[in-house]
């Protein structure tokens, strides 16, 4: 009843009765995700009074709902999270924080987390943050890739059993970057020698993939490793939950630091951050519910519940145990995505480039060198 | 030998088969969700269970989902009704404007919702109606939806009320829309009951614009898209039995009409 | 016709009663639609107007094209089994037999219930641990993958959930023509001597010859916008049509001038298949 009972008092009984606030959250929640979320938000409601309204959604329709709110100047979100790769995109719609009502809150998290929210000010702060590690076959494999050299060996000896996310999504461009940053490359230019060097290494790559890796995303490439199909690829932690639901983590399966380049090694940062709209119907209430969630406590429920990974430095990778092991070693070579506006664009390039090479089997330097034309030209007729 | 209950067993089994998926989610909301991932999985409930429906509630704004479909389904259907009837008793009444109104119907029921929801977001972003937490852009959406339904099945409802007592009542002196308000309208009244309750089930049931219009005030069809999309059968069979309640107590409703045939020529 | 005293004044009062909802189909139909179509002539990048550079980005898309195909093959099919199932469905249910009247409304409930519901119901039957595999192997045979991206097993899928949604209302259309045949056509066909089959085939199927046109137009230009159906089965990429691929262009990549380019392919697309229907209407 919390959003139907405010509405209709204040529709039939005018200003005279006070509703009762509402706060409304906009997260990228998973259905079996929702009931113990709600627990966490509860004990905010306790807390303070204040009723909280959960709205699961995608991100992309997160953004979208926040930027139609900003247009309109008023709305119905009052704290919103984003993909961590969006957080540029939307930073003219969300309010800068005041970080000295945040104060002992920020102090706790990790500088370099806290870092990838500033835009123009502080205006997101890291709600749970994620990365990619290796999984892999201990019983095919032994022993996990450490280099570049090693992965390769690797796939020579298991044709057509590594997997890579190619699919035309945001999926490919978390399974590329790390290569890029492994090679020097920075990923928001493709005539750097880093991005040859990356590319020149997935056309080596190329003949040993997995058939499917062309249609494969998170889940898709998820059930082919629990069928046994591949002995390798990249993913998120939610991966080693399922294989440990069925019973093959941490056994058979287990998660490793990506392979080394040339210029060391690298993962994705992704994860979702919070910001209040700047439409957001109560404002400074909005603000306490995103101290809370940053706190402690919240963020402690959220690892030990739902398994998110937490951007306090007060709180462990995952239980410290092994099934996240290969994860927890990666912690300092997180990297954000070239935070700019521009972002998808860019990366859609880099996802048809790198197609182009795994799929179409085309010459690296003359994909990254149409690429590097494509983006001129995009960026000179962009507004 | 008796053809009949051959006949109606035969019946049974093709209604059974037909019905069979709804079934199934229905046991699926009535039993664990360990019940509902199991390999092979049971066709009958192994331990039945009110858990998914007890998730459901806590975790997901149910009511506020109920009253968004609900008004907007009141709201479009009021909308559709106070356009269409004028113009379906013109359509019924002089058969020289009826062909280019039907045209127009036409038109609008080939219509695909994706090519009008995509600007109509846009334009309704501009507007401040675009995921409206009273659903004001989506009444006009489902208005528009509803009007060629409405408008065929008040067409056939006042093409058969009888000339003869309009035309008796204007020669008595009462003016077109005083006939038509005293005399069409009590006359066709089941078609407009059908028609009401037709177009307030095309709005609780779409999905398409409510899907694009709509993306953090939600309606129920794109709640139990997101739930069925990206969760686990529990919740979302749960948010589906919950959901066929109110329909079938619809389709109760309108069964009398469906049977007089009101509704033919609707193609719905 | 008898004309009544002011007949004339009363015909253009009478087409005014008719301006509201014309007002309205102008507002939401016809200026949406115009906009669609400037949106899907604006460049993305520069804003420029006229641009046809979303038509070229769906050009060099082969999700696009495979839309495309999709967007014919589906309804083809999908019209093709609801025609044959309803109106074997009608013929059966316009038998004689107590109990048929609970029938005929038992089998619209797929149709009468929320889209939404139905399509999800389909999901968990077609899912790779679902229901329909569950059957294959109770019988001892293998498990199918029936919704595979971009496999024609997952077309043959989507299109038996759609056919098995929309069934009911071109049964009823048959029922209502089956209805309206006048007993003593039939009653004289057996006094001749008919048997069962050839009353069926040499005088009901040519007499439900106009009914068969009305649910095939009707049926095939409604089909065309097939849109929940294969994006809640099949997801977006499983068997993309026309309307999912907008959708996705949309929603996913935020493309909304390829969105809008798509979606008027699919208007146009509509258009001239239901151009025969509006020559009907028109000639009557």
């Amino acid at each position: 009843m919390r959003k139907l009972f405010p509405a209709l008092l204040s529709l039939s009984l005018g200003a005279c009765v006070p509703a009762r606030e509402v706060l409304t959250v906009a997260v990228a929640l998973l259905p079996g995700e929702l009931p113990a979320y709600r627990s966490v938000i509860s004990e905010f409601e306790r807390e303070t009074g204040t009723r909280v309204v959960v709205v699961p959604q995608q991100y992309a329709d997160i953004r979208r709902a926040l930027a139609a709110e900003a247009l309109a100047g008023r709305g119905t979100l009052d704290v919103v999270e984003l993909d961590v790769y969006s957080l540029a995109m939307s930073a003219r719609d969300v309010a800068p924080l005041d970080e000295m009502a945040l104060g002992e809150a920020l102090r706790a998290l990790s500088p370099k987390a806290l870092r990838a929210g500033r835009f123009d000010g502080l205006r997101y702060l890291p709600h749970r943050i994620s990365w990619q590690a290796l999984i892999y076959n201990r019983a095919a494999l032994q022993r996990a890739p450490e280099t570049w050299e090693e992965l390769l060996a690797v796939a020579q000896k298991h044709p057509g059993q590594i997997g890579i996310k190619g699919a035309l999504y945001e999926g490919l461009t978390c399974d590329l970057l790390p290569f890029v940053w492994a090679a020097g490359g920075s990923g928001e230019s493709f005539e750097e020698r880093g991005a040859e060097r990356a590319l020149a290494f997935l056309a080596a790559l190329a003949p040993y993939l997995h058939p499917q890796s062309q249609v494969f995303k998170e889940a898709g490439i998820a059930e082919a490793m629990a069928r046994g199909e591949i002995v390798l690829h990249l993913n998120w932690p939610f991966a080693m939950s399922l294989f440990a639901s069925q019973g093959l983590a941490p056994g058979e399966i287990a998660s490793a630091p990506l392979p080394r380049g040339p210029s060391g090694r690298a993962t994705v940062l992704g994860g979702g951050y919070i910001g209040i709209p700047r439409s957001a119907p109560h404002p400074a209430s909005a603000l306490q519910l995103a101290q809370f969630l940053i706190g402690r406590r919240a963020q402690e429920r959220l690892r030990a519940e739902l398994g998110w990974f937490s951007a306090r430095t007060d709180i462990p990778v995952g239980d410290g145990g092994e099934l996240l092991a290969g994860f927890a070693q990666m912690r300092d070579e997180v990297r954000p995505r070239p935070e700019r506006p521009d972002y998808l664009r860019l990366s859609r390039e880099w996802q048809e480039a790198a197609r182009a090479v795994l799929f179409e089997h085309r010459d690296p330097r003359e994909v990254l060198a149409a690429a590097a034309q494509q983006w001129r030209a995009a960026r000179r007729d962009a507004p | 030998m008796k053809r009949g209950p051959i006949l109606l067993a035969a019946g049974l089994v093709v209604v059974a088969a037909d019905l069979l998926p709804l079934a199934l989610v229905a046991k699926q909301a009535f039993t664990p969700e360990a019940e509902s991932f199991a390999w092979p999985p049971t066709w009958i409930p192994a331990t039945l269970t009110a858990d998914n429906f007890r998730a459901l509630r806590s975790a997901a704004e149910l009511e506020y989902g109920f009253f968004l479909s609900g008004t907007v389904a009141l709201c479009s259907a009021l909308g559709t009704l106070s356009l269409a009837l004028p113009a379906a008793w013109v359509s019924a009444r002089h058969p020289r404007l009826d062909r280019p109104l039907d045209a127009l119907m036409v038109v609008a029921r080939a219509f695909p919702s994706i090519a009008l929801a995509v600007p109509l977001a846009a334009l309704f972003v501009r507007a401040g109606l675009y995921n409206h937490p009273a659903g004001l852009g989506l009444w006009f959406a489902h208005t528009l939806l509803g009007l060629p339904f409405a408008f065929l099945v008040l067409r056939t409802g006042f093409a058969s009320v009888p000339r003869e007592l309009e035309e008796a009542a204007l020669l008595d002196g009462a003016t077109p829309l005083g006939a038509f308000w005293r005399v069409s309208l009590p006359l066709a009244r089941s078609s407009v009951a059908a028609a009401a309750v037709l177009v307030f089930l095309v709005s609780w049931d779409e999905f398409a614009y409510a899907l694009l219009l709509q993306v953090t005030n939600r309606p129920l069809p794109p709640l139990l898209y997101y739930l069925a999309a990206f969760g686990h059968p529990g919740m979302a069979s749960a948010m589906a039995v919950v959901m066929l309640v109110p329909a079938l107590a619809i389709i109760a409703l309108l069964e009398p009409a469906l049977r007089a045939g009101v509704l033919a020529g609707s193609g719905r | 016709m008898r004309q009544l005293p002011g007949a004339p004044r009363r015909g253009r009062a009478a087409a005014s009663l008719a301006l509201p909802m014309i007002a309205y189909f102008a507002l939401f139909l016809a200026y949406p639609t115009a906009h669609a179509v400037r949106l899907a002539f604006t460049d993305p990048f520069s804003g420029a107007f006229p641009s046809a550079e979303n038509f070229r980005l769906l050009r060099a898309d082969p999700l696009f094209w495979r839309a495309l195909a999709n967007n014919a093959i589906l309804p083809a099919l999908s019209v093709a089994l609801e025609v044959i199932l309803g109106l074997a469905l009608a013929l059966f249910l316009s038998l004689r037999f107590p109990g048929r009247r609970f029938l005929r409304t038992a089998v619209i409930v797929p149709f009468a219930l929320p889209e939404i519901v139905f399509l999800t119901a389909m999901r968990y039957v077609f899912a790779p641990r679902g229901y329909a595999n569950g059957a294959l192997v109770l019988l001892g045979l293998p498990p199918v993958e029936w919704l595979l991206p971009g496999r024609v097993a997952t077309l043959a899928t989507v299109v038996a959930a759609d056919a098995w949604r929309v069934t009911p209302v071109v049964f009823l259309l048959f029922l209502a023509a089956l209805a309206s045949i006048p007993e003593e056509i039939g009653e004289a066909a057996v006094l001749d001597g008919a048997t069962g089959w050839r009353r069926l085939v040499h005088i009901t199927l040519p007499l439900l010859r106009p009914a068969l046109r009305a649910a095939l137009l009707l049926r095939g230009v409604d089909a065309l916008r097939i849109f929940a159906t294969p994006l809640v089965v099949a997801g977006a990429e499983g068997a993309p049509v026309l309307s999912t691929y907008a959708y996705h262009q949309w929603s996913d990549y935020g493309n909304e001038g390829m969105a809008a380019a798509a979606a008027t392919a699919l208007a146009l697309l509509s258009a001239v298949c239901a151009a025969p229907l509006l020559r009907r209407e028109v000639r009557r």
